[in-house]
Formats: structure tokens, sequence, C-alpha cells
């Protein structure tokens, strides 16, 4: 049993494993960073640390929109990093298990596997492959689509 | 006939527990709400095994543990760990811990780590 | 674990032997006749012999036994060969090494080889080193075996349920190195394998039997041998001696003072609020904030370490460069008790040696005398390699600029000395057509100077053709903590460290000149170029204003003036870094969070340049 936090991109449903998420900031003044690409919008003061925020579909190549005022805070592990994405939605509980409905194969997507929850099709992201990629914008290698 | 002794301060989570051993044909010696009685009733009872909870009041599994494995080495001990506890389980298992189950978990977890734990 | 802490301990003194012992053996060679030198080199070495026997490092027991026993017979006779001091040198190089091996967890070198290398006169040290690694990875002797778990991808507590497996291994054997190691499990990496090499008496297939049993692993595996990413992966960056403190107990009875002053402070304020009491409020807060002030001092105390700890070593550089190349060259050191924060001392390890090196390769001729001077100014630290040797010609350094296009003709009719000196920092610039062994690897004046740089520092060059070279770092008292001028450009706030601005102007627009494309504004009869903030983070040009605020620095020993929107004054700020990989960002410093929930970034003005220079070739 696994409990997902999934949020929109675009029209496309993501998701993370809350097991991955730090915590779930709200009305966080975002202050530049200097001289850095447009998907990082700038740093948070999360308890008393600086934390990137980063723009997830403007990253993962979805148009600009309305991005939601609460940003995710993923664990020291993964960052910490802050991900903006559209919008928020109710955490669920599911058997990853059992739900697991594709692999994915594709390296750029930075999707891990689709679930399908009744008919809702929900895409887990894959925070290795965004590690890689916010390595590869943080070093100028390899531009953006 | 085995026993084993269920730490844990959460009522629910020790007749689970119980559930799970009585119906493998465990004998339940003794339930403990927190390390203090944990200690306590280890050194009455001596059981096979004690399931440990990590977090209680009073005293919490860790330091339960550390004070039953001063006195009986030999002692078999698994944590109960709830997600996200990974360093306290890991601190847990330097210490000496045998093996541990996360939180919820399915009967036949419980009953595999059990076996290994006995088994070695 | 109480064995870590000893450990830690262990290297730490041992390190502090080891290094008296290299100070004494050069200062022995230079005077053989120096009897205590030698008694004291025997007790530093007894030393070092008691401590691994208490540790249990067999190896390094025996070498250091072994250094004893040559010690004493010198000891008797009075006095020491030159060849002898190589070897007693050599010696201490592999307990050096030993102390390494120690440090990352891994079994001790070989010694063998040195202590009885002795009777077959002459030695080859260095092939030993690496006969030894090709052993550990490819001779896999038979009862040696490699195991690799894969865990599930179910499993939810990925490093918990590593470490029970690893114990369970280990039950099996003797574990010799884990990827990843304990020490990294436990300090939360996530992996899902993990990869075991395993000496035991139990076959194969018994191991496979005893695993089976966990259901948590989707895969086992004994490879045959692994490939090298796989496992140098895992080690730690160099686990430095250093990493542990001793801390004079004055020093820690103060700090109980300290927080006993704190506490008390702390009721003060709390009544205060409670009675509303503002008058009281006020004198807390002024009390809290003197202790804070001491509290900071307190505990910089405790980071701060004597530069010798660093120049200790390098009497011993000198002492082998001078063998190699056959030059007399004396090294002077003043200001050696000088105390310095320990992080910027340890970055300061290598340039320091490259530092001398260049000294004794490049400027000294024949003989010679190295000086290296540390002084404090202020709030700065300034540290000196001079050396009365040949000095630098600048009209040759020039042409060999203008030779690799590093710079135009006219710049070099233009270009004074002191800015001519710089382009020795440029990557890849040398003076000598033919490098030298010792010069022409390790780190070149562009890494020196960016290591000073990254601690916040500048790195000046000065010399007097004939009479010899002056190489200058002048550094910050600590890095954590620095003087920051704030100023605004495009809503975004920048830091720009104090010790690099010269001054602060406003200025009116109609003071502006223009010479050709570019703006200057006449200072004191110097007339200063003129650059823009914005334009260098490439922002929208601001609205005109009525006054230009201007920030003057040195840009490539060039003073300029940096046009910023506004200037928001100075403070003292708590520099972090940002989180990796965001640390990678080009031209992005370490930010701080200001009293005021505000986040301001540190603008380093010659990197931003040198960033996009070296971009645009």
């Amino acid at each position: 049993m696994s409990q997902l936090l999934p949020f929109k991109l675009g029209a496309e449903v993501y998701a993370l494993e809350l097991i991955d998420v730090q915590e779930i900031v709200e009305h966080c003044q975002l202050h530049p960073i200097p001289g850095v690409p447009e998907t990082v919008l700038g740093a948070i003061g999360f308890h008393g640390r600086i934390v990137p925020a980063i723009d997830l579909p403007l990253l993962l190549g979805f148009p600009a929109g309305l991005r939601s005022e609460r940003m995710i805070v993923l664990t020291d592990e993964h960052g910490p990093v802050a991900l903006v994405v559209d919008q928020l939605l109710r955490i669920i509980t599911l058997d990853l298990v059992h739900s697991v409905l594709s692999q994915s194969d594709s390296e750029k997507d930075c999707i891990r596997g689709v679930l399908n929850r009744s008919g809702q099709m929900i895409s887990m992201l894959d925070l290795a492959q965004l590690r890689l990629l916010l390595q590869q914008i943080c070093t100028g290698n390899g531009d953006r689509k | 006939m085995k026993q084993v002794l269920i730490v844990d301060d959460a009522l629910f989570m020790r007749n689970l527990l119980r559930d799970i051993f009585e119906g493998a044909g465990w004998t339940v010696v003794a339930e403990a709400e927190d390390g203090f009685q944990a200690v306590e009733q280890f050194q009455a009872l001596q059981p096979d095994l004690v399931t440990m909870d990590i977090v209680m009041p009073r005293m919490g599994g860790i330091d339960a543990m550390r004070r039953i494995l001063q006195d009986f080495p030999e002692a078999r001990i698994v944590m109960c760990s709830a997600l996200g506890q990974e360093r306290m389980v890991m601190e847990a298992i330097n210490a000496g811990a045998m093996d541990f189950i996360v939180k919820p978990f399915q009967d036949q977890q419980v009953l595999d780590v059990v076996a290994r734990v006995c088994n070695a | 674990m109480d064995i870590e802490k000893y450990r830690k301990m262990f290297l730490s003194e041992a390190a502090e032997h080891l290094q008296n012992m290299a100070k004494q053996l050069v200062a022995v060679e230079a005077d053989p006749e120096d009897g205590e030198g030698i008694n004291s080199l025997f007790r530093e070495a007894h030393s070092i012999k008691g401590m691994a026997a208490t540790m249990g490092f067999d190896a390094t027991t025996r070498l250091a036994h072994h250094l004893e026993d040559r010690l004493a017979e010198f000891r008797g006779k009075g006095q020491i060969s030159s060849e002898m001091i190589d070897r007693l040198l050599a010696g201490v190089d592999l307990l050096e090494g030993l102390l390494e091996d120690i440090a990352q967890g891994e079994q001790e070198r070989d010694v063998d080889l040195f202590i009885h290398g002795e009777q077959l006169a002459l030695i080859e040290l260095e092939p030993l080193d690496s006969a030894e690694e090709d052993d550990a990875c490819c001779d896999l002797a038979s009862n040696r075996m490699l195991i690799r778990l894969l865990l599930d991808e179910s499993v939810v507590a990925p490093g918990p349920r590593l470490l029970v497996l690893l114990n369970r291994v280990a039950e099996f054997g003797t574990v010799l190195e884990t990827t990843p190691s304990e020490e990294n499990l436990l300090q939360g990496e996530i992996s899902r394998t993990l990869l075991v090499q395993l000496e035991t008496e139990i076959p194969q297939q018994e191991i496979l039997k005893r695993l089976e049993c966990y259901r948590e692993l989707s895969k086992i595996e004994f490879p045959a041998a692994v490939l090298e990413e796989e496992t140098a992966r895992n080690k730690p960056g160099r686990v430095s001696a250093t990493s542990t403190v001793r801390v004079d107990t004055d020093l820690l009875d103060r700090f109980i003072n300290l927080t006993g002053e704190l506490i008390t402070n702390r009721y003060q304020l709390q009544s205060a609020a409670g009675e509303k009491d503002w008058t009281e409020l006020n004198e807390g807060l002024g009390q809290l904030a003197r202790l804070v002030k001491s509290l900071h001092h307190q505990v910089l105390q405790v980071r701060m370490m004597p530069l010798e700890s660093v120049t200790g070593r390098l009497p011993r550089t000198v002492r082998d460069l001078c063998r190699s190349s056959g030059k007399e060259v004396r090294l002077e050191v003043l200001g050696a008790s000088l105390e310095i924060d320990r992080s910027i001392l340890e970055a300061l390890t290598d340039p320091l040696t490259h530092m001398i090196r260049n000294a004794i390769d490049h400027g000294i001729a024949k003989q010679g005398t190295v000086q290296i001077k540390a002084w404090r100014e202020r709030d700065q630290i300034l540290i000196q390699v001079a050396d009365d040797g040949r000095g630098i010609d600048p009209e040759m350094v020039r042409q060999r600029a203008l030779d690799s296009n590093l710079i135009s003709p006219g710049q070099a009719q233009t270009m004074r000395d002191f800015e001519t000196y710089q382009l020795l920092c440029l990557p890849g610039f040398t003076t000598k057509e033919q490098v030298t062994e010792t010069s022409g690897r390790g780190v070149g004046m562009d890494v020196v100077k960016s290591v000073v740089e990254k601690l916040g520092g500048v790195l000046l060059i000065d010399s007097n053709l004939g009479k010899g070279t002056r190489v200058t770092m002048k550094l910050p008292l600590s890095v954590a903590i620095i003087r920051v001028l704030l100023v605004l450009c495009d809503g975004s706030l920048l830091g720009i460290p104090i010790t690099r601005i010269l001054q602060t102007v406003e200025v009116e627009p109609g003071e502006v000149q223009t010479s050709g494309k570019q703006l200057a504004i006449s200072l004191h009869g110097e007339l200063i170029p003129l650059l823009s903030l914005r334009k260098i983070m490439q922002r929208p040009k601001g609205p005109g204003k009525t006054m230009l605020s201007l920030v003057i620095t040195e840009v490539f020993g060039r003073k300029v003036g940096l046009v910023v929107d506004r200037l928001q004054g100075q403070q003292e700020v708590f520099v972090q870094s940002l989180p990796s990989p965001f640390d990678q960002l080009r031209g992005t410093g370490g930010g701080a969070i200001l009293g005021d929930g505000r986040i301001m970034f540190l603008f380093d003005l010659q990197s931003k340049l040198e960033g996009r220079r070296a971009k645009g070739a």
C-alpha cells in the first residue's frame, strides 16, 4: 500500500509517492536567483534554508499556464527542491503493486510508470530522471526541449 | 511452542500482531505498552522473540532494546516501524535488532521475518 | 560508535606525529650531528607504534617499530646519512598511506616489502601501491567471492533492509568491502542493490540457500568481477584525518558559561514580554545581541587553526625539490602561528605547495630563499610567498599572451605590469617552454587563483625582474559569515563581498563621459570605465534616473565602476550554498537569508565576466 500525492501538469495527472515529499508549502515568497535558466523560478526560504523552486510543467515541456500557489518540497534525498505544479489534487491511497499498468520506456519524460486508477491514468514522476534533468540544466549541458 | 513478547503503545497494533502470531501457533506471553514495561517483561519471561515498536512514550523501542541486549545479548528482537522511520530502523539494526517490519504489514510479511529470525 | 571516535582521534594524532617526523628529518639532515633531533624522531616513531598497537593496526605498528629500530641505531651513532634520510622519509610516506587506508576503512597496505626491502639494498617504492591495488580487484582468491543482492521494487525501506542483509552476509565470513558502504547506508544513501566482497569458507550454493528466504530480494548474483565504476562510485572523497577538532577545555568552559547566560537571558526576555515591559525587553535584546556575538566569536575560535598545520609539511617539499633539481633553497616561514579558519586552511594546502614549487622551479636559478609570510590586516588574512630569484619579465609574458591570442596588440601596448602578471593565472598559461616535472603537473596558477577567489579572496602577483617574485593571497578570516554590500538589480537582491569593493559613489548622469563605445567617469583624476549590472545579468534596461549608484571594484587588476539600481547598505550574512545540483550553476554563488526574510545571492563580477569570456571562446 502506498500513499500518492497527485497533481496536474497541463491536462495530465502526475503523482509522487508521499514518502518523497517533505512538505507542501503555501504562499511562499519567491526570491529571484540571478543568472539561472527560466525553469528555475527562484528560491524560497524553507526553515532557514535556501531551496530552489522549479517550474515543473515548463521543465517537462508543458505549456505555460497558471501555476498553483502551493509548492511541493521534496525530501533532502531528492534535493531539497521545491516543485511548482499546475494544480495539487487530493492524496490517494492505493496498492502500487497491483496498479502498475505499464513501465515507461521513454527516458526523457521523467515517468517511472503509469497507473490506472478506475480509468484515471496517473503518471508516476521519476525522481531519479528529474534529478538528472536538473543536473543537466545546472551544468548547462543538454538544452531543454 | 514459541513465545513472543509484543511491544507497542497502540492497542490496535498489539491486537493485530497477537492475531497473526496466535494464528501461526505462537504463544503471546505478554504485551508491553512502552520501553520500561518491555524491559521488565523480558527480564521476567525471557521470550523467544520480541516485536518492538520504535516510537513509544516514556522509553522508546531502541533504548529498550539496548537495555535488553545488555543483559541478554542473544535476545531476538524485531523492530516494528512506520514508514519514514528508516534512520531509526537503521540505528536499531546497528544496535542489534535482528530484522524489522514496516507498518502497515501483511500477515505473511511478519511470519516471513519471524521465520528467518528464528532460523538464524 | 566508540571505536569510530577513537579511530578518528588516532588518525589525527598519528598524522601530527608524522608531520613532526617529516619536519625533524629535514632538520636533522641539515644538521646531522643534532642528537636531540634524532631523539625526538625516535620518540615520535615510538608514539605512533604505541597508538597503532593499541588500536590493533598491525601493519602500521610493524612499520613504526621498524623505523623506531633504525632511529635507535642512529641514536647510538649520533648521525644519519642523506640516503638514510631518504629511506626514513619514504617510511613516513608509507605510514601516511597506511593512515589513509585506515581512514578509508580499508585493509592496511603491505609494509613487508619496505621493511625487508632494506636487505635488497635499492628498493623501488612506487610500484608497490599500484601492484597492491591490482591484487585487490582482479585476483579474487578462491575463498573470496562477490555477492550482488537486488531488492524487489516493492520493498518500502531499502536502506534498513540492505543493512539487515549485510549483517546476515557478515555472518558467513569476513566482509572486505561493500557498495554502498555500511557508513553510507547509515547516512541514508538510497540504493536497491548491495554488492559485497566476502571472504568465506561457505560454498556459493549454500549461501544462495541461506539468502533465499529473503523474499524481499528479486535477485541474488555472484558476479565474477565488478566494474571498477561500481565500487569507485562508492568511495567517499578522501576522508581527511583532520575532521575532528581538539578543543581547549577553557574554551568549552566558556561555551558552558555562555549557555548559562543565554538561558538567563531567555527568562529575562520571557518575563519582560509577559509584563510588556519595553525597557526591560530592549535591555534583554541588547544583552542577547552581545551574547550571540560572543558565541559567534567563540565558535569561530574552535574553527581556527594555526597556519603551521599547513606550512609544517613545506620544509619537506622544499627539501625534495632541492634534491631533485640540484638547487639550494632556504625556506623561511614568518607568522606560522597566525590562526586561520580550518576550511580556508584546508583549501590552501595545494595552492601553497604549488606556489612554492613555482618559486623554486621558475624563480630561483641556483640558490636562494623562499619566504612565506602571513599576517593580518583588519578583517583579512594575507599570505605571501616571495622568492629572491629571477623575477618575471612582463615583456615576455605580454609577448606570450599575444602569441596565444589571449590579448590584442593594442592591449599589449597599454597593459600595465601588474595587469600583465594576472595573465599568468589564465588557464594553460606557462612561462616556461619546457614544463618541468614538478610544476608542470598538479595545479597551475589558474587553479590557485580560483581557489582563492572561491574563498572570497584576491590573488596578487608582483615581480621585479632580477630581484624576485611575490605572490600574495588576500583572504577573509572566515568563510561562512562575510560582510556584503547589498545592491538591487531588476528586483534581484545581490551581495558583493566588502573585500572586493574599493568604494561606492553616486554620480549624476551628466558626469558620465563617453570614449568610443565605452562609458566612463572620472574619479580623483582617474578615468574609470563603467559596466552595467543589468547588462551583465542580461536584464532589461532600467528607467532613467537622476542619480547613478556605482560600486567601484577591481576586475583583472583594473578599476571599474559597476552601475547598480540601488545600494541597500552593508550587512553581515551567513552564506549557504544552494543544494546540489544547483550549486553547479555557473555564476551563481552562495546565498543568504536576511533578517527580513529576503534572500540574497553573492555576486562576483570577475568570475561572472570570466564565465562569459569562457562561453564566448
